[in-house]
C-alpha cells in the first residue's frame, strides 16, 4: 500500500517540459535516428530520461511497447505518447512535429543530391559506421533498461515472458504487436492468481 | 483534387501500417502504382534515400513520395496525413491508460508488457547485429564503439558522428 502511494507521488513528480522543449527534443532524436524505431531508444534515453529527466526508464519502455501496437510509424507514435505525457495534447503535437521535421527538411533539401550519389561509396560507408555505433548504443541502452527494470523482471514469470517474446519474434517471425497483446493478458492472469 | 487524394491515401497508409517501418513499403507501392505517381525507378530511389537519411524510414518515404508528386506542399501534406491516425490513436490510448493507471488489471498488463518488450528489443539488437557485423573491420569498429559507449557515456550523437567518420575512413 505504501509502495503504491509512493508510486503515485512519483507520477505526479514527473517534470513537465515546455512545448518548445518537446519540439526540439524530438527534432534532435529524429535527426540522429538511423534505422527503425528501436534506433531512437538511446537518443530518447539520453535526452528525456537522463537529460531533462521528464520521463522514467519505465515510461520509455511502456511507450515503446504501446507505440508498436498502435497503427502508424512507431517513432511518431512514441513521440505522441511521450509528448502527451510531458506536456498534454499540445506536447503530443509538438513532439510529433519535432519528430517529422528533420525528415521533411532533409528529404526536400538533399534527396535529389542523394539520388545522384547513391552509388557513391562515401554515403554507404558512413552508414556502415553509423550502424556499428547504433548497435553499440543500443546494447548499452538495453543493459541499462534491464538493470533499471530489475524489480519487474526478477521473477520467473517475467523471465519466461522475455524468453518467449524473444523466441517468438526472432525465430517464428511473429509480429511484436501480438506478442505485446499476449503479454498483457498473461500479466493480468498471472498476477491476478498470484495476488489472491 | 489530386492533393486531396494524396492526403486520403497517406492517411489510409498510416492507419494500416501496423508494426511500423518497412510494413509501409508494400502499402505505399500499391498506392503509388495505382495512381501512377512514381515510376519503379523512382520508387527504388525513394527506398535508398529513405534508408540513408536520418529519421524514421516510414516518414522519410512519405515525405519523398509526396515531394516527388506535388512538390513541397505534397511532401508536407503526405507526411502529416501519414502520422495523423497514429498520433490521434496514441493520445486516445494514452488517456485511456492514464485514466485507469491505478486499475489493478492495467498494472498487471503493463507488468507483462514490460517483460515482453525487453525480449522484443533484444530481437532488434540481434537483427541489427546480423546486418552490421559483416566483416572483420565492422566487428572491430563495433567493439571499439561498445567500449567507448560503456566507458565514456557521452551523448549518442558523438558516437554516431564518430561512426560515420570512421566508416568513411576504414572502408575507403
Amino acid at each position: 500500500m505504501t509502495q503504491k502511494s509512493y508510486k503515485m507521488v512519483g507520477d505526479y513528480m514527473n517534470k513537465r517540459i515546455t512545448f518548445l522543449q518537446c519540439y526540439t527534443a524530438f527534432f534532435k532524436i529524429s535527426l540522429f535516428t538511423f534505422g527503425g524505431g528501436y534506433a531512437m531508444l538511446p537518443m530518447v534515453e539520453k535526452e528525456l530520461v537522463e537529460g531533462k529527466a521528464c520521463i522514467s526508464e519505465k515510461d520509455m519502455l511502456d511507450s515503446y511497447a504501446l507505440a508498436q501496437t498502435i497503427p502508424g510509424i512507431i517513432g511518431a507514435n512514441m513521440a505522441a505518447l511521450v509528448g502527451r505525457k510531458v506536456h498534454g495534447i499540445k506536447g503530443a503535437i509538438a513532439s510529433t512535429m519535432g519528430f517529422i521535421s528533420p525528415s521533411i527538411i532533409i528529404i526536400m533539401l538533399i534527396s535529389d543530391l542523394l539520388i545522384q550519389y547513391q552509388e557513391h561509396s562515401l554515403v554507404n560507408n558512413a552508414l556502415k559506421g553509423i550502424k556499428a555505433a547504433v548497435l553499440a548504443l543500443l546494447i548499452h541502452t538495453f543493459i541499462k533498461l534491464v538493470i533499471k527494470s530489475k524489480e519487474y523482471i526478477r521473477n520467473i514469470f517475467s523471465g519466461l515472458l522475455i524468453l518467449a517474446a524473444f523466441i517468438s519474434v526472432l525465430f517464428f517471425g511473429i509480429s511484436p504487436i501480438y506478442v505485446i497483446i499476449c503479454a498483457a493478458f498473461a500479466g493480468m492472469l498471472y498476477y491476478k492468481r498470484k495476488g489472491k | 483534387m489530386g492533393l486531396l487524394s494524396l492526403i486520403i491515401d497517406f492517411f489510409k497508409i498510416g492507419l494500416f501500417t501496423i508494426g511500423g517501418g518497412l510494413v509501409i513499403l508494400p502499402l505505399l507501392q500499391e498506392v503509388v502504382s495505382k495512381n501512377g505517381w512514381l515510376t519503379p525507378e523512382q520508387f527504388a530511389n525513394m527506398i535508398a534515400v529513405s534508408q540513408s537519411t536520418p529519421g524514421a524510414i516510414g516518414i522519410n518515404t512519405a515525405t519523398f513520395a509526396g515531394y516527388s508528386i506535388y512538390g513541397i506542399l505534397g511532401g508536407l501534406l503526405a507526411t502529416l496525413a501519414l502520422v495523423l491516425p497514429g498520433s490521434i490513436l496514441s493520445v486516445i490510448i494514452f488517456n485511456f491508460i492514464n485514466l485507469y493507471k491505478n486499475n489493478i488489471y492495467v498494472k498487471y498488463a503493463l507488468h507483462g508488457i514490460r517483460a515482453a518488450v525487453i525480449g522484443i528489443i533484444l530481437v532488434a539488437v540481434c537483427n541489427i547485429a546480423k546486418v552490421v557485423l559483416f566483416d572483420m573491420k565492422s566487428v572491430l569498429l563495433f567493439g571499439a564503439m561498445l567500449v567507448g559507449v560503456m566507458k565514456f557515456k557521452r551523448h549518442p550523437i558523438v558516437y554516431i558522428l564518430i561512426g560515420a567518420l570512421t566508416g568513411v575512413i576504414i572502408w575507403r
